[in-house]
């Protein structure tokens, strides 16, 4: 009776390991240790599927290398949105259909109107205050739906005071794009897909920046490192960024506040970029759609995004989580005037190189504003 | 995949027939390795040109419509001519810096361990650490740094041409002035006692006796490591990527079809193709005529080593000088003034040297005046390479058989000051980076140095994270591993080939194809090499790491290798012959034996070649639990203007490294001076 008892369990063992699927899931950017105790629940209440998640820190570098190398792809792989244009291409992810999830998120993650990933969660850009530099300057804090106007009167006070007054990635079309799009009603404009930046919207929101970085001297105009350096080290009282920083400032320290983006006029919000990861599906499989919908139900976006300080995608996850805390409130409010980058191809070889040289040149004084936006338009056409 | 066999197969045979005359048991691990991790990837990329390549199942071919992409990109062409100017100003720096330490050193009683310490300490901070911490220094991420408080200017390398350019320059060439100084000072030792007491007798200042003794008697001896350090910077990546990231934007780069910035090297430029173009028949194509462009320039190195045919360096200069010209990297039509010149030099060589060197040197300063006239109106795109080439050559040959005198006569005290202050200079530089590293590592708050000497709050928890959160000691184990591994490949495989080259033609083909291979390799080939791993299972492996590093650095130790062999008595060879002992019994029992010295050295050479490896693992590993300590320490920083940068954990994990490295420098300080100081050394 032992004997066959030992048996039994030796090969029912054996069985359920063989019958479990392994599922390879390439994850990426912040999150880590939250996403593992996630798939750790997930395995104990499936005990038929095995997740192997691989971290990696680079993705898009890895998609290239894997995609040249013609190397093997997992079952599944976070992704931001604007990657979605290379894989479709490539003809290397399957379509999806995913649920809860608002339109313009579900915008993001399509491609010739099909949907290629279930939406996980988004950053988005705020406005950081140091609230050092403001309590030392007695800068009033803005008001709830403030403009531009107030943005320069704020920042011209801090600076008159002897800090920088507003800190902004002047050369990164990542951050552009929001002024841009606030120049052309909302949006980056486009002809038959292919981004145009010649347009009398696009010329303004550079000449903005002119304004704001040349001419009233007001901003400083740092790379991302010296960005966060200089507002962590309290030199400046104001900063545009990603919402991924609310995280690490709060683990360092940092006597900060976050704002929705001010408005160009009284009509006209800087729509802020939302940027969203989303799962894609390499090979499709039951244990695939299985591990997909328990992670991007409402329950876990929800444990995701508290403990990492992102947005879920999720509609009620976001709703649930919008009124937990300021920082939680100011992300959920500033995605209402969102913008999503478009997942082409050319707007991630052409148009973002285009752009950021043309700011450059312009900025810096080696090239005039239209002949620096003209050159960016034809890099943006050989690159279509 | 069947293209891929083809290839492989056809590039195979064509390698097999280049290597079959070298003694084949002892060249095959060599030969293997080579053929996979250069000589095959070359071949890949030059193939993958004709077609449009997006995956392995979707290829067409194309022809030449790739290749004339490229050929006609005159981004391309500026990076090219950039990347030249670069290359000749590290060059530069580096010869002065070195040759200043080197004579500084030469000779010194007092301190002098201390200084050959500080000397070789650059060699020993890994790259990716002293980079960063330079970048700190002149910049500061935001303006704030040392430099900018000295010049009471914000110093900006994103917008800031001069100051990227020349930073970048000065960083790259500081890196290489430990190695440099060492050859240097290793063919010192081959100038004779008499001549160096003739000077004193003639009572010649050390600027005379630089010129006049140093320089004439080392550069000829020197130069096969000075043009392979030339070339070295003509690919150069991680110093420009992690500073600069191939930034400012110029105008005269902004092209239709690649953006170039100030600083956008070949190895940038193929880099950044990499993430514009989803056709690697494009990328193929690049690297094909970046292939090109430094087998030219290695064309006419490789014709200075022949003293006697001075000739053939001329001819070999005047050709390239005009392919240069007609392909749009030289002077354009005022190509034919200094080529005038060139040509009656060439004509006079063999009858009427004085006057040849004369005319060629004439043509050489025709040739950079012009240059920099264009360079004056026209910035980078007015750089010639063809100039540059012809001005490295007239230096040299300028220096053959002139006395130099210097017309203002200093006091001897004076020049003992002068070589205080620049040993302070260079002690200093040595003692910034470390300082800045030092800084951030103890520092409680995750900022960089740049107000105060000491940070406001000092910890030592970053260390604790470090190895608690990040998994250090594992990237400690994965950097073992690979050097490791490196050391031993390289062992295995150059040992027994450069023992078959003691007495083999055959065999020394092989090394001149390692030559030609280390330099036809780099970013470019990055892909191919990708490709050939996926194919061996080695994509993504220690392994596959450790056998592209060993195949890197099997150049140099096959070099310090084979002139140690042959320096062994042949007698030796020849009485265990007599008594009967076999080919392999040989090279075990009397040769491995007798080598242990200079395998020591290349042991430690390739270590920290190995655990300083940074481009290799950027690329082809992307599992962070295979990540060795190098990209660790990047992931904290991220690349220049990116991510958000944990400082003081960088910094801690700056310090570990740096002691691991410290700890093995130091109980092989003696084993490397061994190794590169002997006769048998690089210079031969």
């Amino acid at each position: 009776m032992r004997k066959f008892l030992t048996f039994a369990l030796i090969s029912t063992l054996f069985l359920s390991l063989g019958l479990a699927s392994t599922l390879t899931v390439w994850f990426s950017w912040e999150g880590q240790n939250t996403f593992m105790s996630i798939v750790k629940k997930f395995e104990q209440t499936h005990s038929n599927v095995k997740v192997n998640v691989v971290y990696i820190p680079k993705m898009i570098q890895k998609l290239r290398i894997t995609l040249a190398s013609g190397g093997n792809f997992p079952d599944i792989a976070l992704v931001r949105n604007d990657y979605l244009g290379i894989l479709v291409n490539a003809n290397r992810i399957h379509s999806v259909s995913a649920k809860n999830v608002p339109s313009n998120i579900v915008k993001a993650f399509s491609v010739n109107g099909k949907e290629y990933a279930y939406p996980f969660y988004a950053d988005i850009q705020v406005m950081y205050l140091n609230k050092y530099v403001f309590d030392k300057t007695n800068t009033p804090y803005p008001k709830e739906r403030w403009t531009l106007k107030d943005l320069e009167s704020l920042a011209q006070h801090i600076k008159d005071h002897g800090y920088i007054g507003l800190l902004l990635n002047g050369i990164a079309s990542y951050f552009f794009n929001s002024f841009n799009a606030a120049y052309n009603g909302g949006e980056i404009p486009q002809k038959n897909g292919i981004p145009v930046v010649t347009g009398k919207g696009t010329l303004n929101a550079a000449k903005l920046y002119n304004y704001l970085f040349n001419v009233k001297k007001i901003a400083a105009n740092y790379k991302k490192m010296a960005l966060v350096n200089a507002f962590e080290t309290n030199k400046a009282g104001m900063m545009f960024m990603g919402s991924f920083l609310i995280k690490k400032f709060l683990d360092s320290k940092v006597d900060f506040s976050i704002w929705q983006y001010p408005y160009l006029n009284s009509n006209q919000p800087i729509p802020p970029v939302l940027d969203p990861k989303g799962f894609v599906v390499f090979k499709p499989s039951e244990a695939a759609k299985e591990f997909l919908n328990y992670v991007t139900s409402a329950n876990v976006e929800k444990e995701f995004c508290n403990a990492t300080y992102k947005l879920p995608t999720n509609s009620k996850a976001a709703e649930e989580l919008g009124n937990k805390n300021n920082f939680f409130k100011v992300m959920y409010e500033s995605s209402k005037n969102s913008i999503i980058l478009p997942t082409s191809e050319v707007f991630k070889n052409g148009y973002v190189k285009a752009v950021e040289t043309a700011l450059n040149l312009y900025l810096n004084g080696s090239l005039k504003l239209e002949t620096a936006f003209e050159k960016a338009q034809e890099y943006i056409e050989s690159h279509k | 995949m069947t293209l891929f066999f083809i290839i492989l197969t056809l590039s195979a045979i064509l390698y097999m027939f280049i290597v079959a005359r070298a003694k084949f048991t002892y060249v095959i691990a060599l030969a293997v390795l080579l053929f996979f991790v250069s000589f095959f990837p070359i071949i890949w990329g030059a193939v993958l040109s004709f077609f449009d390549f997006f995956s392995l199942s979707s290829i067409h071919f194309v022809g030449l419509k790739n290749l004339f992409c490229a050929f006609n990109d005159k981004g391309l062409l500026l990076s090219v001519k950039i990347t030249s100017l670069w290359a000749l100003i590290v060059l530069l720096l580096k010869l002065v810096m070195s040759y200043a330490l080197a004579l500084s050193l030469l000779n010194m009683k007092k301190f002098s361990r201390i200084f050959y310490t500080l000397a070789l300490t650059p060699w020993a901070i890994p790259l990716y650490i002293s980079v960063i911490a330079w970048t700190v220094l002149v910049e500061g991420y935001g303006g704030n740094s040392i430099l900018s408080h000295i010049f009471l200017t914000n110093l900006d390398l994103a917008s800031n041409v001069t100051l990227a350019f020349f930073s970048t320059a000065f960083v790259s060439a500081w890196l290489g002035v430990p190695m440099m100084t060492l050859v240097l000072l290793s063919s010192m030792q081959s100038i004779s006692k008499g001549l160096v007491d003739l000077s004193k007798i003639e009572g010649l200042d050390p600027l005379e006796k630089a010129l006049n003794l140093y320089l004439p008697y080392t550069l000829p001896v020197a130069f096969p490591y000075i043009f392979l350090s030339f070339l070295s910077s003509f690919k150069e990546f991680t110093t420009l990527f992690l500073m600069t990231n191939g930034g400012p934007s110029l105008v005269s780069g902004f092209g239709q079809q690649t953006i170039v910035g100030a600083t956008t090297s070949l190895g940038m430029l193929m880099y950044s193709k990499f993430y514009s173009t989803t056709n690697y028949g494009i990328i193929g194509a690049y690297s094909t005529v970046i292939g090109i462009i430094i087998m030219l320039l290695l064309i006419v190195g490789w014709n200075y080593q022949s003293k006697s045919k001075k000739s053939l360096l001329v001819l070999f200069t005047i050709l390239v000088h005009v392919l240069f010209d007609v392909w749009g990297l030289g002077d354009g039509f005022f190509s034919f003034t200094p080529l005038a010149f060139y040509i009656l030099s060439y004509v006079l060589c063999v009858k009427r040297k004085k006057l040849f060197k004369r005319l060629f040197v004439m043509g050489a300063v025709i040739d950079i005046t012009y240059m920099l006239f264009v360079m004056w109106a026209n910035g980078f795109s007015g750089v010639s390479v063809s100039a540059i080439i012809s001005a490295v050559v007239a230096t040299t040959l300028s220096f053959e058989g002139r006395i130099h005198v210097n017309p203002f006569k200093v006091p001897e005290s004076i020049w003992k000051v002068l070589k205080s202050l620049w040993l302070s200079f260079w002690s200093l530089t040595v003692l910034l980076v470390i300082w800045t590293v030092v800084f951030i590592a103890f520092s409680k708050q995750n900022i960089i140095p740049v107000e105060k000497f000491f940070p406001k709050s000092v910890t030592l928890s970053n260390f604790y994270f470090l190895f608690k959160d990040y998994a250090f000691l594992h990237a400690i184990e994965n950097s073992l591993i690979i050097s490791a591994m490196a050391v031993l490949t390289v062992i295995l495989t150059v040992f027994p080939a450069a023992w078959a080259s003691v007495d083999s033609k055959g065999s020394l083909r092989l090394g001149k194809i390692m030559v030609f291979a280390s330099f036809f390799t780099g970013m470019h080939t990055l892909i191919p090499l990708a490709i050939t791993f996926r194919f061996l299972g080695l994509l993504n492996t220690l392994v596959g790491i450790s056998i592209s590093i060993a195949a890197h650095s099997s150049v140099i130790a096959y070099f310090l290798i084979l002139p140690f062999l042959q320096s062994i008595p042949k007698s030796l060879n020849e009485a265990a012959k007599l008594d009967g002992a076999g080919n392999f019994s040989r090279m075990v029992k009397i040769y491995l034996p007798l080598s242990l010295p200079v395998l020591a050295t290349v042991s430690v050479y390739v270590f920290i070649e190995a655990w300083n490896s940074f481009v290799f693992p950027l690329v082809l590993l992307d599992s962070q639990n295979l990540y060795p300590v190098s990209m660790v320490l990047y992931n904290f920083i991220g690349e220049y203007g990116v991510a958000y940068s944990q400082w003081n954990l960088f910094g801690a994990g700056s310090i570990v490294n740096m002691v691991i490295i410290g700890i093995l420098f130091i109980f092989s300080r003696k084993h490397i001076m061994n190794g590169i100081l002997t006769k048998g050394g690089i210079q031969n």
